[in-house]
């Protein structure tokens, strides 16, 4: 062939080379790339494995090694510094933020004692050189403690304490006894009481404070009043008895459990009436309704009127009581809404159906009491709040009510202001009178 | 001619086919590319990083390393994140068990307290960036009530200020819709805030000015920031005081936030907030504000007095006798300690008082004392009585011994008050015992 004639397959040739050769190169990056993941792939993997294997094999060692470190693996009781204790728990009570790890640390160590150990412990704890304030809260948390498995020990413990302690213990000691005393009755309950009784014998509840009713010994019989009741309401009753009037009233008063249903509460009601003078018999079920009312509402407490087959004169004692709690737990928040004007109408009209004729008053007077006492609800939410329940259904009694509880030193101007719009002249003459008092130290 | 045709074409034909062999190889070759790519990004790297970090040309050893510590990095965060996940749910879990006991109105047995501590302590094992995932699984469960929902964004609000507050806060604010009926919640924002005072007050009381309406920000609250505050900076914290517009409401939670200062004040902090409060007041104050400074001034001190008593009277009498005090800053701190004895033994300070107090400021302080003593524990009294000295001390105690006496054991009154010399007081008190007042009712 001649050179003309190859021309064109050299051009073809060359053409053909030109793009093999673009085409290969442009696969170069792919293909970097393809080789850089598959090393990277490789390179982790082949580390993952060597560290899980260095794990496992730790792992497998560490095991033996830690028995034999850890005394809590090992089975070793952990060491207790009571003085250690005295001084978180004394951090706890200043009102900052407290250590919540070492709290819980605390808890836990307890949880994990025996009856025996715990009970050593109360006793060393009840020796210790400290201020007494903290001895007396270490020594109520130990029985706390001991109390939650073995609730007869940790009342002999807490007995044996409040004889031996120098100074007067907290009363919270004899709080955490209660507690404890409960739960051993709901176990033995003759047990609990045979001991009780033979402690009364003794002297362990001899009241030393300036009092008509020894608290100490009337809380004890309320923290089983149920637990007999259930067991023995003969027996129940005769207890009762034997204690001096004004104990009965606050044995009553102080018994919990009665609330649970309508049997208990009509039986609770009829325990009353058979023990107690008529005009003791609606201070002891007001606590009975107050529980009713924090367990079931106001509707609850409308039916235990009815399963009681309460009175007229209790019916306003109860209503006036309930009415007060029902306002102040608004104001602490509990999942309810803070009082307001359409919740508060609730409780109005609550009151105008169960006691119509002192509804206004007791509304007047749950109002104002809540704010002058130490919660967070101020005197000027009260004002605020009785202006426009007044707007909304104009009562004397109501604002007469507020103003008479009312403190005048908490703006004046505007309790005058309230005071002038009652429609009655003489109430809103004695009201304003009232307010223009100087007020007193 | 014909042959360079062929030739052409054969030519053409073959570079035909490598190029389609060659184009079958490529997308081989991207397929696997992209399924490598897949794989580095499940191992947990950013695919595009990697190519960045090693391009041109391969791995080399040091880039290697990097790439393992990335890959790792990704892998701890994930298993972290699945592992708090879990422990969202337990915490969740229980939390719905619990109900269920209150409803049923039974109490937690042992077990069930030690399940509790367990679950706690998972929760407080929780670091800061753990918390937004259990709040995102709080909120995603559709079985769990608002109330358990807002109960257990609260504890983490707890749990998160104790490492930051300042993420606390901000938790508080994201979950509003379901703390806002929580009962303790206004109280554990104050703490968080009360923390962050403790190292950033201008933060603290800034965040408390923005969410002044949150609903979060009571009385509480702020007493638990002057607090914290009180702790960093107590001169601002008392001018903070001072400062506050008067309103009848603000005036009896802004010198509980003094007291509560003072009562939380020890050791060094002690004598930190007694320095700051004199400087405060020691410029006469401006016209109308004599009563506040003045409050101010006693609330901070009797705080301070209520602290000495929980921390002891072995440590409270050394810093007293030690300490600067005026009179009349001592009798402060004293009307805080009388307060502070309502169920400690009194003894120890009725003999330091006898001791340290002239007699002209004696009585102001023990007969209050001997009175909730005597409430308390009369035999007691009766007792230590006995110890005493002849003299106007002794006399004092008694008259208010046997005036407590009366209206509960006038018999025993009777016998005190005839141990007393001659005079006004006792002619006093025998009147009182002839008309023997009713006991006041039991507090």
């Amino acid at each position: 062939m001649s050179s003309k004639t190859l021309l064109l397959p050299l051009a073809a040739f060359i053409g053909s080379a030109a793009f093999l050769t673009w085409q290969h190169f442009t696969q170069d990056p792919v293909r970097q790339q393809a080789t850089l993941f598959r090393e990277t792939i490789h390179a982790v993997t082949t580390h993952r494995a060597a560290t899980q294997a260095k794990a496992a094999a730790a792992s497998r060692s560490g095991d033996d090694g830690q028995a034999k470190a850890d005394p809590a693996a090992s089975g070793a009781r952990p060491v207790i510094d009571l003085k250690e204790m005295a001084t978180l728990m004394a951090g706890m009570q200043n009102g900052t933020m407290p250590d919540m790890k070492a709290v819980l640390k605390l808890q836990k160590t307890i949880l994990e004692l025996s009856s025996d150990e715990l009970s050593a412990l109360i006793t060393e704890a009840g020796q210790l050189e400290l201020p007494p304030g903290q001895r007396d809260n270490l020594v109520m948390m130990l029985i706390q403690g001991l109390g939650e498995s073995d609730p007869q020990a940790a009342v002999m413990a807490a007995a044996a304490f409040m004889k031996s302690a120098s100074g007067t213990p907290v009363h919270m000691i004899g709080f955490t006894m209660r507690n404890a005393f409960s739960s051993w009755a709901k176990k033995d309950l003759t047990g609990a009481l045979t001991w009780f009784d033979g402690a009364v014998a003794a002297g362990q509840f001899e009241s030393t404070a300036l009092s008509d009713v020894n608290q100490e010994q009337t809380q004890m019989i309320s923290s089983v009043l149920k637990t007999l009741w259930v067991k023995d309401p003969a027996a129940a009753r005769e207890r009762i008895l034997a204690l001096p009037e004004k104990e009965r009233t606050v044995v009553l008063a102080s018994a919990n459990g009665f609330e649970a249903d309508a049997a208990s509460q009509k039986e609770f009601s009829e325990l009353v009436r058979g023990v107690l003078p008529a005009k003791e018999q609606a201070g002891a079920l007001q606590q009975l309704a107050q529980r009713v009312y924090s367990k079931d509402s106001l509707d609850g407490v409308s039916k235990f009127f009815s399963t009681i087959e309460a009175t007229p004169e209790e019916r306003a004692t109860l209503v006036a009581g309930v009415a007060e709690t029902s306002f102040q737990q608004r104001t602490w928040g509990n999942g309810a809404e803070k009082p307001n004007l359409e919740n508060t109408t609730k409780l109005r009209s609550w009151l105008a159906q169960e006691n119509a004729a002192t509804a206004e008053t007791t509304l007047g007077k749950s109002i104002a009491s809540t704010s002058n006492g130490y919660g967070n609800y101020s005197p000027a939410n009260a004002l605020a709040l009785v202006t426009e329940l007044h707007s909304a259904q104009p009562s004397d009694d109501l604002l007469v009510s507020f103003l008479d509880q009312a403190k005048p030193e908490s703006n004046k101007e505007a309790l005058q202001a309230l005071a002038a719009r009652i429609s009655d002249p003489v109430a809103r003459d004695a009201a304003l009178a009232k307010l223009a008092e100087p007020a007193k130290p | 001619m014909k042959p360079s045709l062929l030739l052409t074409a054969a030519i053409l034909g073959t570079a035909a086919l490598a190029g389609w062999l060659q184009h079958r190889a490529a997308a081989t070759g991207l397929a696997e590319r992209d399924q490598l790519r897949a794989e580095v990004a499940r191992l947990g790297i950013d695919p595009d990083w990697l190519t960045a970090q090693a391009t041109p040309g391969t791995l080399t050893p040091w880039k290697s390393a990097a790439v393992i510590a990335k890959a790792d990095a990704t892998a701890a965060l994930a298993a972290r994140q699945a592992t708090v996940r879990a422990i969202a749910r337990e915490i969740i879990a229980f939390a719905k068990e619990q109900k269920e006991q209150q409803k049923s109105g039974t109490q937690m047995d042992a077990a069930a307290k030690k399940r509790a501590m367990a679950v706690f302590e998972k929760l407080m094992d929780l670091k800061e960036a753990d918390f937004a995932i259990l709040l995102d699984e709080v909120r995603s469960d559709p079985s769990l009530p608002a109330q358990t929902k807002g109960e257990l964004i609260g504890m983490s609000v707890m749990m998160l200020a104790q490492q930051n507050p300042r993420s606390a806060l901000q938790l508080v604010l994201n979950s509003k819709d379901l703390l806002k009926d929580n009962p303790g919640m206004s109280y554990m924002a104050g703490m968080a805030i009360g923390r962050l005072a403790e190292t950033d007050p201008a933060a603290a009381f800034a965040w408390m000015e923005e969410h002044k309406d949150s609903g979060f920000v009571n009385d509480m609250a702020r007493q638990q920031a002057l607090a914290g505050l009180a702790k960093a900076d107590p001169e601002r914290a008392l001018r903070n005081i001072l400062d506050q517009k008067d309103s009848p409401d603000d005036e009896k939670n802004r010198f509980g936030s003094a007291r509560f200062a003072g009562s939380i004040a020890q050791g060094a902090n002690r004598d930190s907030l007694l320095a700051a409060l004199r400087k405060v007041t020691a410029d006469p104050p401006a016209p109308g504000t004599e009563k506040k400074v003045e409050s101010l001034r006693d609330s901070v001190l009797a705080g301070i007095g209520s602290q000495l008593v929980s921390g002891g009277f072995d440590t409270a009498a050394p810093w007293l006798e030690s300490s600067t005090l005026t009179p009349q800053e001592k009798s402060k701190v004293l009307n805080g300690v009388t307060g502070g004895l309502y169920s400690t033994d009194p003894t120890p300070w009725l003999g330091w008082m006898q001791q340290n107090l002239p007699a002209d400021q004696l009585d102001e302080h023990t007969n209050g004392i001997i009175r909730q003593w005597t409430q308390r524990d009369y035999n007691a009294v009766g007792t230590w009585l006995n110890t005493q000295p002849t003299g106007p001390a002794k006399d004092a105690a008694t008259l208010s011994f046997a005036e407590t006496l009366i209206p509960h054991e006038p018999e025993a009154a009777q016998r005190w008050i005839d141990t007393l010399p001659a005079g006004e007081k006792k002619d006093r008190l025998l009147e009182q015992l002839q008309k023997k007042p009713e006991p006041k009712p039991e507090q």
